[in-house]
């Protein structure tokens, strides 16, 4: 079964990287940009993982969520900043 | 043939993130697809610590959407500012 | 083909631990969190069911039995059948503490999914088809149709006496 045997590991962490870096690119707004790259994130482990670096994956799986709570909390203080200045959309 | 069933789940899932229209629906479809990484990781490495690793992911990918989710019920719809 | 018969039955099998571990610990009727909260309505939003939306908020937003499934089926298949079970309720037990979450579910399902396990390997099954079984049951719940999927759910919930009362 030739098509299956394309199913292992690497691969398909690498569809998920090219997916998730997809979404970043063509989606607009910031929390679906964020959702990508959580994305990206698991492929990236899996990637880690699959080149047998499983020290770089642990660090990479600890350390990559708490960029991303960085990040929302980001987007939440900017919304509650523009909010209350209650600027207008151009 | 395991890993096999769990990468095409795993594709499928991240296929349908990429493609819906509703942000919790995409949520869903990010945790189905953790759960797919966590355990192709730990097929995979076939060792004790390809478990721990598992878990540290399936732990922590947990954290990131129960963040997410806070995140999209305080924020709503953002003020995106367009240039 | 063998080897997908006992997929499907591992599948089958640990939905039923995590479904009914969960439901009977109550996590149908209100959400853990605020972000539970946020998937549950947008569920009910587009055509589902409240009850059923508010477990699956707490599938995402929580480690509960559906974590502690999984990863004492990968404690099993990688660390012996008692032990890595016990492994992974620990980890599970120490997920819940960092999510500030004090119920149980998680460690209560890994310790079942270990007493299944240990009772299927007698029939012949082996620890690594729960894996993939357990990946597969996630994803009929959360992957195909939100709407259809929470309808079931709320349906048990009414069953066992877990139904919200919110609104």
């Amino acid at each position: 079964m030739n098509p299956l045997d394309l199913l292992n590991i690497t691969n398909v962490g690498v569809f998920v990287i090219f997916t998730g870096a997809a979404g970043i690119i063509l989606l607009s707004r910031p929390l679906d940009k964020i959702i990508m790259f959580s994305l990206l994130q698991g492929g990236f482990v899996m990637v880690l993982a699959a080149a047998r670096y499983l020290d770089v994956a642990m660090a990479a799986a600890l350390f990559d969520p708490i960029s991303t709570i960085i990040l929302l909390m980001a987007v939440m203080r900017i919304n509650d900043i523009r909010t209350s200045r209650g600027e207008e959309l151009a | 043939m395991l890993i096999q069933i769990t990468g095409i789940i795993v594709v499928l899932m991240a296929v349908r993130t990429l493609l819906a229209q509703d942000r919790a629906e995409r949520l869903l479809y990010l945790n189905a697809m953790s759960f797919g990484i966590s355990a192709m990781i730990a097929l995979y490495v076939g060792t004790a610590f390809g478990a721990v690793l598992a878990a540290v992911y399936f732990v922590a990918s947990t954290i990131t959407s129960n963040a997410i989710a806070h995140t999209l019920d305080r924020v709503g719809e953002e003020m995106v500012i367009e240039d | 083909m063998n080897e997908l018969v006992g997929v499907a039955a591992a599948a089958a099998i640990s939905w039923l631990n995590f479904v009914v571990i969960d439901t009977w610990m109550g996590l149908p009727e209100k959400p853990g969190v605020r972000g539970a909260d946020y998937i549950g309505r947008d569920i009910e939003k587009r055509g589902g069911d409240l009850a059923g939306g508010f477990f699956q908020g707490n599938l995402v937003c929580s480690p509960d039995a559906s974590a502690g499934t999984l990863l004492g089926a990968i404690g099993c298949y990688l660390m012996g059948v008692p032990e890595g079970g016990l492994v992974a309720a620990l980890l599970v037990f120490i997920g819940n503490r960092l999510c500030a979450d004090p119920g149980y579910a998680g460690t209560l399902g890994a310790l079942s999914i270990t007493v299944i396990i240990a009772l299927a390997s007698l029939a012949g099954m082996s620890p690594g088809l729960f894996v993939a079984g357990m990946v597969i049951a996630i994803t009929t719940i959360q992957g195909v149709s939100h709407s259809r999927s929470s309808r079931l759910l709320g349906a048990i919930a009414r069953r066992m006496d877990r139904y919200t009362d919110l609104k």
